[in-house]
């Protein structure tokens, strides 16, 4: 379990990090959202014990994770390529996660496999392509099988079939009880994964909550998929319906499946299909994130 | 779950540093080029004794030229390798990646610490045997031979933990290696200079017997013992005092580290 609380930090008199607090439940996979800046890192970083807040306090199941007897066990870490040892094979440095945490050497290899990186051991981190890099921070960060996993930004770079991996991964370890905290600015991903999510934004916690309570507390949307979005997308401008694409479909919010149909139907667009579901974590996140504006405006 | 020990840092750092191609690439080229250096100054010096014209003097080798010489080029050429290598660390990821795993700083750099130690020592102690049992006739026997390169093996182990402080300190490889200098060379050639300023110019001047450079000498030094003693246990002294101020100001410098490579 990772604990936050009223967690406060500055940088050269720079508000970055103000009165955060939230806590990564075990046996659950916690969204840790925000756009670029928001001080997803910086809180990441202060729980790893890579710098220090100004106030308040980050545990690891129950204290700072610098005193923890076996931090690989306590808490695998990923904060990007950056953190990674450029000069070092993939199994060195495996081999040195394996040192430090007390576990075999030997399970170097089974490590590299379970990550697709069995070929490429021998090769230096640096000649890994952004993909690879991450799977090896990954295999770093499982090399004790801590109870808690923190991972920053792990999907960039992964082309689909390594962020369907991921998942399985991450769900595999919530699954077995224990912590995950993974933070990302795309949305849509942690959408898919997410049990919890904790949505930052210019430092302040703007919402936090279970995803399916944070996506039905938002507006419905309804989604529409038809062979000729564009005509209807028009269809929906010309009525001052804001519509947009979500995938394969087009999605509008504030009126009714009824209403969006009988727009469709009068247009003479054909829809395939119609249902009303809850708002995207992109919406909730982007209308909390409005409010949280419009209210520090109105101070 | 297995507890996380200075024992296995210590391990997986000496693994890192002192294993590594390039480090043991560049201590073996160290020590040959030592050996070289001793053993053809004292060949030239041979040559020299055996053809010198009888009105000429020419003294036969000595300990100084078989194992002082050879000290001073290992010193100099450890020395800049440290300065390089362990700062190095912070912009090729390392030092990041190590923190992520160990993060309780005081272990990671203890264990570092005691790494460059041994690796300083031993860097002088194997070619420093080999010199020994060939000039030993020239150093006053084996067990003074034994002695002397012991001594040397500390002085630089203990002078690299310096440039190791430093470079700790400054993070940087190259502006760790300009302290190394201005430390090394540039500093003691200049205070005894100084001694003409009115006022502090005598404080400079015997300041300079207190510098690293000076009293980790001075420590090699085994004609001191016995002559000299005080001031030899002076140089050990101002030698650990050294090391612990700047392992210290290392220290506070690797507190403030947040890993992000620069």
């Amino acid at each position: 379990m990772i604990q936050i609380e009223h967690l406060k930090k500055s940088y050269g008199g720079k508000e970055v990090l103000s009165d955060v607090t939230f806590t990564a439940q075990d046996g659950c996979i916690t969204g840790f959202v925000g756009p670029n800046g928001a001080g997803k890192s910086t809180t990441m970083r202060i729980v790893a014990c890579m710098e220090g807040a100004d106030s308040g306090t980050a545990l690891v199941n129950g204290r700072p994770f610098r005193e923890a007897a076996c931090p690989s066990a306590e808490m695998g870490i990923y904060l990007g390529n950056e953190y990674l040892p450029m000069t070092m094979t993939g199994q060195d440095y495996l081999a040195y996660a394996c040192r430090v945490a007390g576990v075999d050497v030997s399970a170097v290899d089974r490590l590299l496999d379970s990550v697709e990186l069995g070929g490429a051991g021998r090769k230096t981190i640096a000649s890994y392509s952004l993909g690879m890099k991450q799977r090896v921070g990954l295999a770093a960060a499982l090399v004790a099988d801590p109870t808690t996993l923190m991972l920053d930004e792990p999907v960039n770079g992964l082309d689909p079939m390594g962020v369907q991996w991921l998942r399985g991964v991450l769900r595999a370890q919530a699954d077995k009880g224990k912590a995950v905290l993974l933070s990302s600015h795309l949305l849509s991903e942690l959408e898919l994964v997410a049990d919890r999510v904790v949505m930052l934004d210019h430092g302040h916690i703007v919402a936090q909550g279970a995803m399916g309570d944070l996506e039905a507390g938002g507006d419905k949307r309804v989604l529409i998929h038809t062979s000729d979005d564009v005509a209807l997308m028009k269809v929906f401008a010309q009525h001052g319906v804001a519509a947009k694409r979500d995938g394969v479909n087009v999605s509008v919010s504030g009126i009714t499946a009824r209403d969006a149909g009988k727009m469709a139907y009068d247009a003479g667009i054909l829809v395939d299909s119609l249902v009303t579901a809850n708002s995207s974590l992109e919406d909730v996140f982007m209308s909390t994130a409005a409010q949280e504006e419009k209210g520090a405006s109105n101070e | 779950m297995n507890k996380q020990t200075f024992g296995m840092v210590f391990g997986a750092e000496f693994r890192r540093i002192a294993l590594r191609t390039s480090t043991l690439v560049a201590m073996g080229i160290f020590a040959v080029a030592a050996l070289l250096l001793s053993f053809g100054f004292v060949a030239l010096a041979q040559f020299a004794a055996a053809n010198a014209s009888e009105e000429i003097a020419v003294t036969a080798p000595s300990g100084l030229t078989s194992l002082g010489l050879p000290y001073g080029l290992i010193c100099f050429l450890f020395c800049i390798f440290t300065a390089i290598t362990s700062a190095h660390d912070y912009s090729n990821g390392a030092a990041a990646a190590t923190l992520v795993l160990v993060p309780n700083r005081g272990r990671l750099l203890g264990a570092r610490v005691a790494v460059w130690g041994i690796m300083g020592f031993l860097q002088m102690f194997v070619p420093g045997i080999i010199l020994a049992i060939v000039f030993m006739g020239s150093m006053g026997g084996l067990g003074q031979a034994l002695l002397s390169v012991l001594l040397c093996s500390c002085s630089v182990s203990l002078y690299g933990l310096i440039v190791f402080g430093v470079a700790t300190l400054v993070r940087r490889g190259a502006f760790a290696v300009v302290i190394y200098f201005l430390i090394d060379i540039v500093v003691p050639l200049v205070m005894p200079m100084a001694s003409g300023i009115p006022t502090i110019g005598g404080a400079l001047s015997e300041a300079t017997h207190y510098m690293p450079n000076a009293v980790t000498m001075r420590l090699a030094d085994l004609t001191l013992i016995g002559s000299d003693t005080v001031a030899w246990v002076i140089a050990i002294a101002a030698s650990l005092a050294w090391v612990a101020l700047v392992l210290v100001l290392g220290r506070l410098s690797f507190n403030r580290y947040a890993g992000k490579t620069s």
